[in-house]
């Protein structure tokens, strides 16, 4: 592994030592704006020559010249300058403003447009920002940046990734998670394949107007990511980091000796024996979290080229990312190399290709956290004999041995992805370019599993070894050919037109392999032909996708001051129903510069005032191939010992099947002031989506349980709000600022025909009462259950209690105190109601960040308030049930001497509804990224710049008392659509410290 | 301006490909579907198992349809898990396994459905559909018999499933004479398309003619056809392929799983199929206060024969040995009696593969019997029911006039079928299922069975009225279709 990491280090120093040229003079410089501040990015070329930098974070460049050379030095939004070298070596060059080209420029769905011209909803993430944090994908650096958008990590193992939710959920089956379109590749695959220090911006889509163009796919919102390309002159950098991870908390649960007092009480209760017969020398017993947790590790190292010619553009970047995690044999590991080359073929005719070439490997979990704090603490690792023990000394019961699985366990998953396009771009004529992209996406995944002979488990129960291997071929192609027609007609008058078409076939082939009782543990997944044939298995499987899809979109900018646009998509694709393949989308869009109306110019109070509102249609196609066709599965026999293949239909055909619409209402106000210096935006916007996908459950007496339908309603609104300052703007210091905080209200309308209530989740036995459900008028996957009051205190509370006489027969004091929310003298899962929300009311994040001379400072916070989170281990844990261990708390539970007490009482497992003892608030406010650079001050003709910088995540983290997990920011279950909000023992978030260094040549 | 014409004619070619329907539509080949199947007689035969596939899973011989067969008998008990519903009476029409047993036998029935209407499409027909009709007609047949024995009229339909979901999906209720009438009309139908036996590994698991002909005996059972019964089942028992083993312990051991007893059966076998009747079967406790216990019992061991039952056999019945259990693992007397049919008794592995039987002779010679009493020709009764008698070791019944000896017959037919789920059914079918469960707590008191036992009685016998005689229409069934109505006293 070293090995290949200083290969790719070597190659790259080679790469670059051919970009350098010959000596002549060196020069060096600051470029900056008209008031002094330092114009990061701008490119300083030789004129006439591919020789050429851009500048640094500070403005600064250094070049090596002929002596009567030319600099170019150009910049979006800025006039070109011409600056001649004479016998000058050092250069201070301003540059002018160009109002024509003021604006930024913003990525949007197949195009790019000037901001001032926009007029749908759009955030720009700095990827300055998303590279500010030590993270391994885009997925947990964007958590906060952007309003309207609600990042949730699933969870904290290395590599995994996180749910993303775009105003709110829009779907019940169809799945929530926005459209990721990578250069513009749609659906661009694994994101961890993606270096973030290769991003150039994040583009996120948020309203009909700027999503409507990408038709059925555009409905949860679409996040744009453009990597970087490169520009003449340019660079090398090498950044890298090295750190340590820890868990920041661990949950509190009873040790040793206060799980063996707990036994014992049960024991006295039912009037048997104690099972510890000295629970004090037990003491702290095993900590099977802190048993399984280690500090865990990481290094990151880039190193990337960008240069050219004028002619010639190349950018390069290799890395290599290396993690082991907080929890023991977990871990993940990334090789990846980007080349991203531009050619000027002739004056019009442009080449161009994007590569992003990739492996990774993850360590899969071997033992889990959910099992640590539930395993009795009283329990030794090993047995007398030094065996791991396997048998719980209460209960009897056999149970794995987290110490045995990270020891003998092996599994892991890879994959190998190739991500590439070719481009052509040709003007045609003034203002017109035709644009055909192909691009591919190849992947190889495979997961690897053994678990041995020799696990404990397997002994005992005398079963050999199990190998099982899962491989994955995935092919994704897409045609694509664009017309763009970009025309300043006369002053008053600029259009904008884009049209095209594109074709798309995604083909997914898989094969898993499993063998079971291998005699021996040598050889793991490696030889499955050991294993005796009979005990081998294989499927094989293969889907195929194809999507054919028009698109245009019209943007027309009368005076500067109304903005039009149109926008529409054609799709078809091949998942829908043979009646409904294919389906239009589109919105329509107006923006009003205000600024340039002389009414408000006169105030001389708004740098840029504008008003836009857009309306449209698009919609959602997430479902698999072939739901609408009628299937026979496999169903196998056993006759006299032999396995026969037979099959049974278990779908039943649904020709009428079509995709999910979402249609929504935007309005929007941005706003700036002061120079510019105070920037505002605002946003309402209303989504409603209809035809919902879901499987609707048929009467079983037609033969099959459910048919994938269109039905029900789904509403969501919100505000967003995002504002941005530069506070202080000087020579030494700078200090910026920007806030954003968005809230959304998500309601289910209708459900199917006659359906009033959908159970997703119910409570675990023996109550089985309605936990979440979609319920009309109530947000998606709304928690259920009874009120918690407490405990019974005594005998006479129960007597007094008013309930019915049956009721009172099974309540003892100490039980818990259920709240019967229908009155009628019962306790039962007719008083369930809705207990809590899984939205919040407010998220949002804020960066600041301060340059002071040779210093920087950036911190990142993030959080959310007034979203309920729902615990799946309380049940467990927190009502004195002694099959599991319990949390710390129950030290203080009920007993007869402790009669005031909340908590119940040992073995209080007669009734245990979902209650709201089982919710608890999941507000949060974190410091998510804290990041302190420092530039090395020197004179030299070989380093641009050297940074070296500390990053530190999750240093402070401000979290509700009721919480009593590792990390209020989870998903349970995953990109779940319907279960949002649950959390458990899952890998928790790491706090990391991290020591970096940056050099740029 | 060529290169621009180039262009543009692959822009529009690519146009042209959007435009072309065929490209959307999806040929996929990770499955089959119907429309692509049955078209050979490999292809039938493939069908054919995935229906008998069908009747080894869990909602109907691997647990649900056999627990609710098995539990609420007035001579077994649960073991451990005195929570039963179905044991203790006290189910609703909400109770899940319910649906699940309604949902698998409609599966069932579309997919026999399916392959009827496919295989009389196909160019099959007629000449080599012949057997593949019989089964799938017997194997819809039993699935409406399974369906009219629990639930009484159910929604009846016999098409394939095309385009007509939405009709089927509304069906009211048919007549349980209807139904009955469909499932006398298929056997009829298949009792000649059907084979006598088959070979190689299919030895009892398939629908023979003599399968058909015993379904059609119990089929006129219900229907009161008492000379139709009597002739099917003198069919069967003359057909001389099958015949009553010596020794009725031998009929249910693993060994001898196909042995010429046994007409039809189910098969299970642990070691392909683990998913077969697993888990709920197996550990005897070791040791001895486990085993002296008066209360519920650990372990898993599912079905306790009632000490009272074990009494009422006759002095000598060889039976009992082949019945019971009742000593545990270390040789301690247990007091609660474990079920040896269909039980496994090894310490660690739970997994049970012992077949399901569906018939076997004994079960047609009482059906025989019964139809013979009901149509008084007693000669023929005793002649059958004395069969039955001298394998097991006790005398000859004669002299008995026709009420006598119907009640001779029926309870021969509860000792010698007893936990192969008849019991339940048959005391259903006779109406005196409330009656016998009513009489158990005395029979308790009076054998002296332990407290759990005695207990469990008068749940039961608390619990059970007239409405269990068929069990709640599925409330999510109803909801799904308003045309259902609920069996009376379920409402």
């Amino acid at each position: 592994m070293r090995k290949i990491k200083s290969n790719v280090f070597l190659y790259f120093l080679l790469l670059f030592s051919l970009s350098l040229s010959a000596q002549k003079i060196a020069i060096s410089g600051t470029v900056t704006d008209p008031k002094g501040v330092p114009l990061p990015g701008v490119n300083v070329i030789e004129k006439g020559t591919s020789n050429g930098v851009t500048t640094d974070f500070d403005g600064n460049f250094n070049l090596q010249v002929a002596e009567d050379a030319v600099l170019r030095v150009s910049y979006l939004g800025f006039k070109p300058q011409e600056v001649p070298v004479t016998s000058q070596t050092s250069f201070s060059i301003s540059l002018e403003e160009d109002s024509a080209q003021l604006d930024e420029v913003v990525v949007v769905g197949y195009g790019t447009l000037r901001k001032s011209d926009l007029t749908g909803s759009v955030s720009t993430i700095d990827a300055k920002d998303v590279q500010a944090a030590p993270a391994l994908n885009i997925e947990n650096a964007i958590q906060g940046q952007s309003p309207g958008v609600f990042v949730t990590a699933t969870n904290g193992a290395p590599g995994s990734g996180a749910t993303i939710r775009i105003r709110g959920g829009n779907s019940i089956t169809a799945g929530n998670e926005p459209l990721y379109v990578i250069d513009g590749f749609i659906g661009g695959g694994n994101l961890n394949t993606i270096n973030t220090q290769d991003i150039k911006s994040i583009e996120i889509l948020k309203d009909a107007s700027a999503t409507a163009i990408y038709g059925a796919r555009g409905a949860n919102g679409v996040i744009l990511i453009t990597t970087k390309r490169g520009n003449a002159g340019g660079g090398f950098s090498l950044d890298a980091f090295t750190g340590i991870q820890e868990i920041p908390e661990f949950i509190d649960v009873l040790n040793g000796q206060q799980y063996a007092e707990m036994v014992n009480e049960a024991q006295a209760i039912n009037g048997e024996a104690p099972i510890y017969e000295n629970p004090a020398a037990i003491g702290e017993g095993t900590d099977w979290q802190r048993l399984i947790a280690q500090t865990g590790y990481v290094q990151n190292v880039t190193a990337s080229f960008n240069g050219g010619s004028e002619k010639t553009k190349a950018y390069v970047s290799a890395n290599y990312y290396n993690q082991t995690g907080v929890i023991r044999e977990t871990g993940f590991n990334r090789y990846q190399l980007r080349t991203n080359i531009d050619q000027q073929v002739t004056e019009g005719f442009k080449l161009g290709t994007t590569t992003n070439l990739s492996y990774i490997k993850r360590e899969q979990e071997k033992t889990g956290l959910g099992q640590a704090i539930r395993l009795n603490p009283a329990d030794p690792i090993y047995d007398e004999n030094g065996n791991y023990n396997i048998e719980d000394t209460f209960s009897g019961v056999f149970y794995s041995n987290p110490e045995a699985n990270l020891d003998l366990i092996t599994a892991y998953n890879t994959e190998a992805r190739i991500l590439a396009s070719l481009f052509a771009e040709w003007k045609i004529t003034d203002g017109l370019t035709f644009r055909p992209t192909f691009s591919t996406d190849v992947s190889n995944a495979r997961n690897y599993s053994y678990t041995p002979a020799a696990l404990p488990l397997n002994i005992r129960n005398n079963n050999g070894g199990s190998a099982y291997i899962f491989q994955s071929e995935n092919i994704s192609l897409v045609t694509e050919a664009l017309f763009n027609y970009s025309k300043d007609i006369n002053e008053n008058n600029r259009i904008d037109v884009v049209a095209g078409a594109t074709v798309q076939n995604d083909n997914d082939k898989s094969v898993s392999t499993t063998a079971n009782d291998l005699f021996t543990d040598v050889t793991l997944f490696d030889a499955i032909q050991l294993a005796s044939p009979d005990m081998v298995s294989v499927n094989s499987g293969s889907t195929e996708r194809d999507i054919v899809s028009y698109l245009g979109r019209i943007n027309y900018s009368l005076l500067d001051k109304y903005l039009f646009t149109v926008t529409g998509r054609r799709d078809g694709s091949s998942v829908f129903g043979e009646n409904n393949k294919w389906a239009n989308f589109g919105a329509v869009a107006l923006g009003w510069n205000l600024a340039k109306e002389k009414f408000i110019d006169e105030l001389n109070i708004f740098d840029t005032f504008k008003l836009r509102a857009s309306l449209g249609e698009s919609g959602n196609q997430g479902i698999s191939p072939y739901q609408t066709l009628g299937a026979l599965n496999r169903n196998t026999a056993v006759f006299n010992g032999t396995e026969y293949v037979g099959v049974s239909q278990n779908r039943l055909p649904n020709p009428d099947l079509k995709w999910e619409r979402t249609s929504q209402l935007d309005i929007g106000l941005e706003m700036a002031f002061l120079n510019r210096s105070l920037r505002f935006e605002v946003d309402y916007y209303k989504k409603t989506t209809d035809d919902l996908l879901y499987d609707v459950q048929l009467p079983y007496q037609v033969g099959f349980d459910s048919q994938l339908q269109n039905v029900g309603k789904v509403e969501n609104q919100g505000l967003e709000f995002a504002l941005s300052s530069t506070i202080v703007n000087k020579e030494d210091l700078t200090v910026n600022f920007s806030i954003n905080m968005s809230t959304n209200k998500n309601r289910v309308v209708e459900l199917a025909q006659g359906l009033d209530e959908v159970i997703i989740r119910r409570s675990p036995l023996p109550e089985l009462n309605p936990l979440s459900g979609l319920i009309p008028g109530e947000t998606i996957g709304a928690f259920l259950g009874l009120d918690y009051l407490g405990t019974w205190s005594t005998q006479e509370e129960i007597d007094n209690s008013g309930l019915d006489p049956a009721q009172i027969a099974i309540l003892e004091p100490g039980d818990q105190k259920y709240g019967d929310f229908n009155e009628d003298g019962f306790i039962n899962n007719d008083d369930s109601h809705v207990i809590g929300d899984p939205t919040p009311d407010i998220f949002g994040g804020f960066n600041a960040d301060v340059q002071y001379k040779n210093f920087s400072l950036a911190v990142y916070f993030q959080g959310s308030y007034g979203n309920d989170l729902y615990s799946i281990d309380y049940v467990a844990l927190g009502n004195g049930d002694l099959r599991s261990n319990n949390y710390g708390f129950l030290v203080n539970r009920w007993t007869p001497e402790n009669t005031d007490s909340d908590i119940p009482r040992v073995q209080a497992t007669r009734q245990k509804f979902s209650s709201t003892a089982d919710v608890h608030d999941g507000s949060f406010l974190r410091l998510k990224t804290l990041r302190l650079g420092y530039d090395i001050p020197m004179e030299s003709k070989t380093f641009k710049n050297i940074n070296i910088y500390f990053t530190g995540t999750n240093l402070l983290l401000w979290k509700s008392d009721e919480f009593l997990g590792y990390d209020p920011e989870v998903s349970n279950q995953g990109t779940s659509t319907l279960q949002r909000g649950f959390y458990a023992a899952d890998y928790p978030q790491n706090r990391s410290y991290n020591l970096g260094l940056r050099i740029e040549l | 301006m060529k290169r621009l014409i180039q262009l543009i004619s692959l822009f529009s070619a690519l146009f042209f490909l959007g435009a072309c329907e065929d490209y959307l539509t999806e040929e996929p080949t990770n499955f089959i579907s119907p429309e692509q199947f049955y078209n050979t007689s490999r292809d039938a035969d493939i069908a054919l198992i995935g229906m008998y596939a069908q009747l080894s899973n869990g909602s109907i011989y691997s647990r649900d349809l056999e627990m609710i067969g098995m539990h609420g008998d007035p001579a077994v008990s649960p073991n451990r898990v005195i929570t039963l519903a179905q044991s203790r009476y006290d189910y609703s029409a909400g109770f899940g396994d319910f649906a699940n047993i309604w949902r698998q036998l409609y599966a069932l029935i579309g997919d026999a459905n399916k392959a009827i209407g496919r295989l009389e499409a196909s160019s099959l027909y007629p000449d080599e559909s012949g057997q593949f009709l019989g089964e799938a007609l017997f194997l819809r047949a039993y699935a409406y018999y399974s369906l009219q024995q629990f639930y009484g009229g159910v929604p009846l339909w016999t098409d394939e499933l095309t385009d007509n979901a939405e009709e089927i999906a509304t069906l009211p209720r048919a007549a349980v004479e209807e139904v009955r009438d469909q499932i006398i009309a298929d056997l009829i139908r298949a009792q000649d398309l059907l084979p006598d036996s088959y070979s190689g590994n299919f030895v009892k698991q398939r629908a023979t003619k003599w399968a058909a002909k015993s379904l059609l005996a119990k089929t006129y059972l219900y229907t009161e056809q008492w000379d139709l019964a009597q002739d099917a089942a003198a069919e069967v028992i003359n057909s001389q392929q099958f015949s009553l083993l010596p020794s009725y312990k031998d009929i249910f051991t693993m060994e001898n799983e196909f042995n010429e007893e046994i007409i039809l059966t189910v098969d299970f076998d642990k070691d392909i199929k683990i998913t077969s009747r697993g888990l709920r079967y197996g550990i005897r406790p070791v040791d001895e206060a486990a085993a002296n216990r008066e209360s519920w019992m650990s372990g898993f061991g599912h079905y306790v024969v009632r000490n009272s039952f074990i009494d009422s056999y006759e002095e000598g019945d060889t039976r009992l040995a082949g019945l019971i259990f009742d000593e545990n693992l270390a040789g301690n007397t247990l007091n609660f009696v474990y079920m040896a049919k269909h039980q496994r008794t090894q310490e660690v592995d739970d997994a049970l593969g012992i077949n399901f039987i569906i018939f076997r002779l004994a079960d047609i010679l009482l059906v025989h019997a019964e139809a013979a009493v009901e149509n008084n020709d007693l000669q023929a009764a005793v002649t059958s029911l004395n069969r039955v008698r001298f394998r097991a070791g006790v005398p000859d019944i004669t002299g008995l006039g026709q009420a006598d000896l119907r009640e001779a017959v029926r309870q021969e037919r509860i000792w010698e079928l007893v936990g192969e789920n008849h019991g339940k059914v048959d005391r259903m079918r006779w109406g005196t299922l409330v009656e016998d469960i009513k009489a158990l707590p005395a029979l308790a008191e009076q054998a002296g069975e332990p407290v759990g036992l005695r207990q469990m009685a008068q749940i039961q016998a608390g619990n059970i009225s007239e409405r269990h005689l068929l069990l709640p229409i599925p409330e999510q069934e109803i909801r799904k279709n308003p045309n259902l109505t609920q069996n009376p006293g379920w409402e």
